[in-house]
């Protein structure tokens, strides 16, 4: 087995998020 | 013990007899082997896991695979003790992302007018554009609306967003407003930068150099397409084109500002993206952009007294069957392909009407809105900045919880919540119904998990080359992946 990208029960600050839904964000990303 | 119902499954993928594995409330991403997949398989599921994507590995002797791997596969979510727990994991995964300052930055869009000196044919503010501009009395008033939010909530980071309109036809909101925010996030330890959504038409060397002395951080400019794909949909007001301009004004400020592009598409200027990505490249700019993207349009509401005459509504469609999944993943492969920063869109959708504080949006007559598709509508803002606080209509958006209407089972549901407030206005003329698009990600969730898959591994390989040069919030996760990777214990590899 491979962690590719740890999970969390935690959401980071900067967990993806995409918004305008659902193809993806062009907005920004917050630094 | 049981497997989680958010676990997706593509199989046979990076290679044959391999699976990767993703869960969407934990966002973990997993390469697995044929035993430890078969392994898996034999555990119960409340929902029968999510749908499996390819063939199925071949069967191969039972192993001890699970057991050495349990603690982590526990850890991110891919097993869970049982379905109540995962449950109350659920539950606690909205309440972060709907009230937990800790989870978010304080994002607040600042509209410096309804004004625009363009007239791009797909504009959502068609209907509320006037010359309506940010004035002095406003602007204090937006400063210590931030400020009491910002420290009322305990925010460690404030990240503004300078939007119209045009927001460079009224640049001095800008300068002030960042200045005073810029002074408060010092003095109070907060991080603070912001960003402006420009056209291009107007952008500068001076102007940008007046805005990084108070923490500009990146432009982000519209491109759709080639030069006759943009100038069709993106003119200025008086019909006349804008691409050479705009190509001509990135090029004198890009070696200053983070520049992303961020192109809309619909059927008519899909096929010239790739014709405009090799036009950058020719022009020299493509990899010097911090974020190049495309996205389908959206409809737009109606006229301003009536709202839920929807317009543009042949785009809904874009995101149901015979939509536009195809072209949204080949786009996003071309941007790989060529080396490119890619939002691969395998995300949680963070709705910001439902956010306590997502998706601020402020418009200049200091009206608050929660979705920048609202803006301009009146009665869908949720206070002013001259009453201090939201005021109580924003708790009916609070309240709705969309994802108590949706099946169980459905292994999307934390990263679709019940879909897009906005789609269910436009669908169904309300915020609080389903806006159900699981054909959608049925069908383009898979590639999107590979797409994720390449690029992490090729941040890892960047991150090799050049680790002093990286930056940026997905390539910090990336680097955290490979420090995990370096200090991974023997039990945790099979590779």
């Amino acid at each position: 087995m491979e962690i590719i990208r740890k999970g969390s029960d935690v959401l980071a600050v900067d967990a993806p998020r995409a918004c305008c839904f659902p193809a993806g964000s062009l907005g920004f990303r917050v630094p | 013990m049981e497997l989680s119902r958010f676990n997706l499954w593509v199989n046979d993928y990076p290679q044959k007899g391999e699976s990767l594995l993703f869960n969407t409330r934990t966002q973990a991403l997993i390469k697995v082997d044929r035993e430890l997949k078969e392994a898996l398989d034999g555990l119960p599921s409340s929902a029968e896991g999510g749908p499996a994507y390819g063939g199925a590995p071949e069967s191969q002797s039972p192993s001890n695979k699970l057991e050495e791997n349990l603690d982590a596969l526990k850890e991110n979510g891919i097993v869970v003790e049982s379905e109540s727990e995962e449950d109350a994991k659920l539950k606690d995964f909205f309440r972060q992302l709907q009230f937990d300052p800790n989870t978010l930055a304080f994002e607040v869009t600042v509209l410096t007018t309804y004004s625009c000196n363009f007239r791009c044919v797909y504009c959502f503010e068609e209907s509320v554009k006037q010359g309506v501009f940010l004035d002095n009395e406003t602007s204090n008033l937006i400063i210590k609306w931030i400020i009491s939010r910002a420290e009322k909530r305990g925010y460690k980071r404030v990240f503004l967003v300078y939007y119209g309109g045009e927001p460079l036809l009224n640049i001095r909101p800008i300068y002030d407003i960042s200045w005073h925010i810029a002074q408060w996030a010092q003095q109070q330890g907060v991080e603070f930068s912001f960003g402006i959504i420009t056209n291009g038409s107007l952008v500068s060397p001076d102007l940008i150099d007046k805005f990084l002395s108070v923490g500009l951080k990146e432009i982000r400019i519209s491109i759709d397409g080639d030069r006759d794909a943009h100038n069709k949909k993106r003119p200025f007001i008086d019909g006349k084109p804008s691409f050479d301009l705009i190509i001509n004004n990135i090029k004198k400020v890009i070696d200053k500002v983070n520049v992303g592009i961020a192109g809309n598409f619909d059927r008519d200027n899909y096929a010239s993206i790739p014709r405009l990505l090799d036009f950058l490249e020719q022009e020299g700019l493509l990899h010097r952009f911090s974020r190049v993207d495309f996205a389908p349009l959206a409809a737009r509401l109606g006229p301003k007294d009536n709202p839920g005459a929807i317009e543009l509504a042949e785009y809904i469609s874009f995101y149901d069957n015979g939509g536009l999944f195809s072209e949204i993943v080949a786009l996003k492969k071309e941007l790989l392909r060529r080396g490119l920063n890619v939002e691969t869109a395998l995300a949680i959708n963070a709705c910001p009407l439902i956010m306590q504080d997502g998706g601020v949006a402020i418009d200049p007559q200091g009206l608050i809105y929660k979705c920048n598709s609202l803006l301009g509508y009146t009665e869908f803002s949720v206070g002013s900045v001259r009453n201090g606080d939201f005021d109580q209509k924003i708790q009916k958006y609070l309240d709705i919880e969309a994802w108590n209407k949706c099946p169980k089972e459905c292994p999307y549901i934390p990263m679709c919540q019940g879909g897009c407030r906005f789609f269910s206005f436009l669908e169904n003329n309300n915020f609080d119904d389903l806006a159900c698009k699981r054909k959608y990600f049925e069908q383009i969730v898979p590639e999107l998990i590979k797409l994720e898959y390449e690029k992490l591994l090729r941040g890892r390989q960047r991150d090799r080359e050049k680790p002093a040069d990286r930056g940026g919030p997905v390539l910090k996760q990336e680097a955290a992946v490979c420090a995990q990777e370096a200090g991974k214990t023997g039990a945790e590899s099979s590779h």
